[in-house]
């Protein structure tokens, strides 16, 4: 059986244009497009960031169902936005849209978009919840926490890991420890030892090992942290050879934050 | 049953100035879920191609992504995802016309971004790329 890719082409079309699609699904997961919501005479306020966000949201939650699913089976987001000030805005909206669903997230700050009106972009992990319900672990609220060593007003209920069948989601880690403490400034190998720590914490608390890591996806906010970031990251691996990009971003959650690692990992 | 991972290859052989010598793969297949490593201008055999052309950088990249998916027993019917990071937005023309071409007939989603850089300066574009083995059509 061949997948279903649902909204094919069309203007204004999705990311790859008359190429792509809008959702793709293959058995219980479920692949979206990056989503945007920049109209015309848009500026790049607050306001227009939390306008682009809900309008994200309300199509997401369109397009999910007509896949059969729904935002209750998000796994994991990952929020891009091109300027540290629509953090706020983007989150606060993502946060009302997504009450209690407590999805892992990963945050970037990235250069631009298809086109420059556009202030910020949402991929989510989807799988559909047949019978079992996805199991969150250490659920948290946003403003209980810290992003480096600021508290920043989000209003997001996240969690630090999702088990969806095999597949294990888990928040993005970077230096600071499952305690919320950053204890390493300056310092990428630093920072990237102690998320791989967090990372071996986590995957067994989910049932899985460093064993069952597909992919990894490493983030810096400078090129020259990539070779220290990286070291640590091969160390934490343990000799599990696995599938990595390595992308240098304009910035992360917090500007104390010089490294973060997504690992998407499948129970054997 | 444990994880495929193909065309392991040691980080000492092909990143520069690193003192860890680990393995890293390019493939790794669980189950029916196919994942790759982003893909650039850089061949399978480590060689770069397309310094300053971000097209041929992308065709590159694609080139390998077929390899890859064919050596793990997928297709590119099989892609579900593909996720394009470029450097400059100068680039998105180029790229996505390489990538269409492709993809043609495919209709994977997308996403696409402008990032600060990649593994290497040289590098204008990264593909990532996840696809899926559909149910009943798994052959080894």
């Amino acid at each position: 059986m061949t997948h279903d890719r649902l909204r094919r082409g069309g203007s204004p079309g999705p990311e790859l244009g008359a190429n792509g699609c809008m959702i793709v699904r293959a058995g219980d997961a479920i692949f979206v497009a990056g989503q945007t919501g920049a109209g015309a005479g848009m500026g790049r306020g607050a306001e227009d960031a939390a306008t682009q966000a809900d309008r994200v949201l309300l199509n997401l939650k369109s397009l999910l169902e007509e896949a059969g699913s729904s935002l209750g089976d998000i796994c994991k987001l990952t929020v891009y936005i091109d300027d540290r000030a629509h953090r706020i805005p983007v989150y606060r909206t993502i946060g009302r849209h997504l009450r209690g669903v407590h999805p892992v997230s990963t945050g970037l700050i990235v250069r631009g978009f298809s086109r420059p009106e556009i202030l910020f972009a949402l991929d989510i992990a989807v799988v559909s919840q047949r019978g079992a319900r996805h199991r969150r672990l250490r659920k948290y609220h946003s403003d209980a926490t810290r992003y480096g060593n600021e508290w920043q007003p989000l209003d997001c209920e996240f969690c630090m890991a999702v088990i969806a069948g095999k597949h294990v989601f888990l928040r993005g880690q970077t230096g600071q420890t499952l305690e919320d403490r950053l204890l390493v400034r300056g310092d990428a190998h630093a920072q990237a030892a102690q998320a791989m720590q967090n990372v071996r914490v986590l995957l067994a608390e989910a049932g899985a090992s460093i064993a069952d890591i597909c992919r990894i996806v490493l983030y810096v906010t400078d090129r020259a942290f990539l070779v220290p970031a990286r070291e640590a990251v091969l160390e934490g691996l343990e000799g599990t050879p696995c599938a990595m990009s390595e992308i240098v971003v304009k910035g992360l959650a917090s500007t104390e934050l010089l490294m973060e690692v997504d690992v998407f990992a499948m129970k054997a | 049953m444990a994880h495929l991972r193909l065309r392991k290859f040691n980080t000492r052989d092909v990143y520069e100035g690193g003192r860890i010598a680990n393995d890293m793969c390019m493939v790794v297949r669980a189950g029916n879920f196919i994942f790759l490593r982003g893909q650039t201008g850089f061949t399978l055999d480590h060689k770069f191609v397309g310094k300053g052309d971000a097209a041929a950088q992308a065709d590159q990249a694609m080139k390998n992504v077929k390899v890859l998916l064919d050596e793990a027993g997928a297709k590119m019917e099989h892609i579900c995802k593909i996720t394009t990071y470029i450097t400059d937005r100068a680039y998105r023309e180029p790229v996505y016309a390489v990538v269409g071409r492709h993809l043609k007939g495919v209709f994977p989603c997308g996403t696409g971004l402008i990032v600060n850089g990649l593994a290497t300066p040289d590098m204008l574009v990264e593909i990532d790329i996840e696809a899926v083995i559909p149910e009943g059509e798994a052959s080894r």
